[in-house]
């Protein structure tokens, strides 16, 4: 079965790249693939952790966290049909900002304070994962280089002089990018420790997945501020291969349960 | 605890968490119960079982937890300990 997920994956993601990297990227066709396929990864991954949660026992730790994380995928799927739509049904690129922004908005929050619970479960746990200031490190890491690199994006966005609520989106989606990659580079650091095992299947897409579209939304910002249209199919890219990630280590975890 | 018993306990284990983490909760797990009971005797199994059901629950939930749980406690009833 896990095979299975993982092939049908692998092919989601090869056919994202043919559609973002080839010559037909610009195309309405490709527009409207993409914007599905970003789509149907994120309401993959939310069925998954739904149903993680509702064959997780009441008593077991991560059965809250997986529901905080459903839900902030829900929010993402529905900010992203939002946007689909714009391109699927009205055959325009999505506005920025758009009506779905305020639902990626909310889905942040939640998805950073699920990543955040699985860290605490995970150190809470007894397993020899490394002590506190170890298991902690890699977000240490993202504060040191957000502390370094953040003024030069902010200093952009800033400069662009867009409109207020578009400033203060381009900052907010990087920023909280920055912060989900601290308890995401940490569990992602966890993940590794199982290799070879199930677990690893797990926590390495899903880690993979987040640290892609986390990325994607720093790049998108760059994108917006600087006008970087070179770098469209790119950011395309990562958040359909970001997606399909994050559906893997999900219906992965789903299927551990079974 | 012997050597081939750490083996077995890794075969079931292995699949879920990886060779490697599972080798290294066992040896972090017997060596606190050497502390402090001074030795590992395979009556202590049950001791490593409750250490490591908590770690297992914390990624995989009760239910799988328990299930890996019983394969271990089933080589102490075919006498594998």
């Amino acid at each position: 079965m896990s095979r299975i997920i993982h092939g049908l994956m692998l092919l989601f993601i090869a056919t994202g790249a043919v559609l973002c990297f080839g010559p037909w990227y610009d195309t309405r066709a490709t527009l409207v693939l993409t914007a599905l396929f970003k789509l149907l990864g994120l309401v993959i991954a939310f069925i998954a952790a739904f149903t993680t949660f509702s064959r997780l026992d009441s008593g077991d730790p991560q059965r809250r966290p997986w529901l905080l994380l459903a839900i902030g995928l829900l929010l993402y799927a529905g900010g992203q049909s939002v946007l689909a739509s714009y391109q699927v049904c009205l055959d325009v690129r999505s506005p920025f900002p758009s009506v779905g922004d305020p639902l990626f908005v909310a889905s942040y929050p939640l998805i950073i304070g699920a990543l955040f619970w699985f860290c605490v479960i995970a150190i809470h746990s007894g397993l020899p994962l490394g002590k506190s200031l170890v298991f902690w490190s890699p977000a240490l890491l993202v504060l040191i280089v957000f502390a370094a690199g953040s003024y030069p994006l902010l200093a952009s966005i800033i400069k662009a002089n867009d409109p207020g609520m578009e400033t203060f989106l381009n900052i907010f989606y990087p920023v909280t990018s920055f912060i989900a990659l601290a308890p995401c580079l940490v569990m992602l650091r966890t993940g590794l420790k199982f290799r070879g095992g199930r677990l690893l299947l797990v926590w390495l897409p899903i880690t993979l997945g987040f640290t892609t579209v986390l990325v994607s939304d720093i790049f998108f910002a760059y994108l917006v501020a600087d006008k970087m249209a070179c770098i469209e199919s790119l950011v395309d890219f990562l958040y359909v291969s970001g997606y399909a990630l994050i559906s893997i280590g999900t219906l992965s975890q789903a299927n551990l349960l079974k | 605890m012997s050597d081939q018993l750490i083996d077995k306990i890794v075969e079931i284990l292995g699949p879920f968490m990886g060779e490697t983490m599972a080798r290294a909760s066992l040896r972090v797990y017997v060596n606190e119960i050497k502390i402090n009971k001074g030795s590992f005797e395979p009556q202590y199994l049950d001791l490593l079982v409750l250490r490591l059901r908590t770690g297992l629950t914390a990624f995989a939930g009760k239910d799988k937890a328990q299930s890996l749980i019983n394969d271990i406690l089933r080589l102490k009833q075919r006498g594998g300990v």
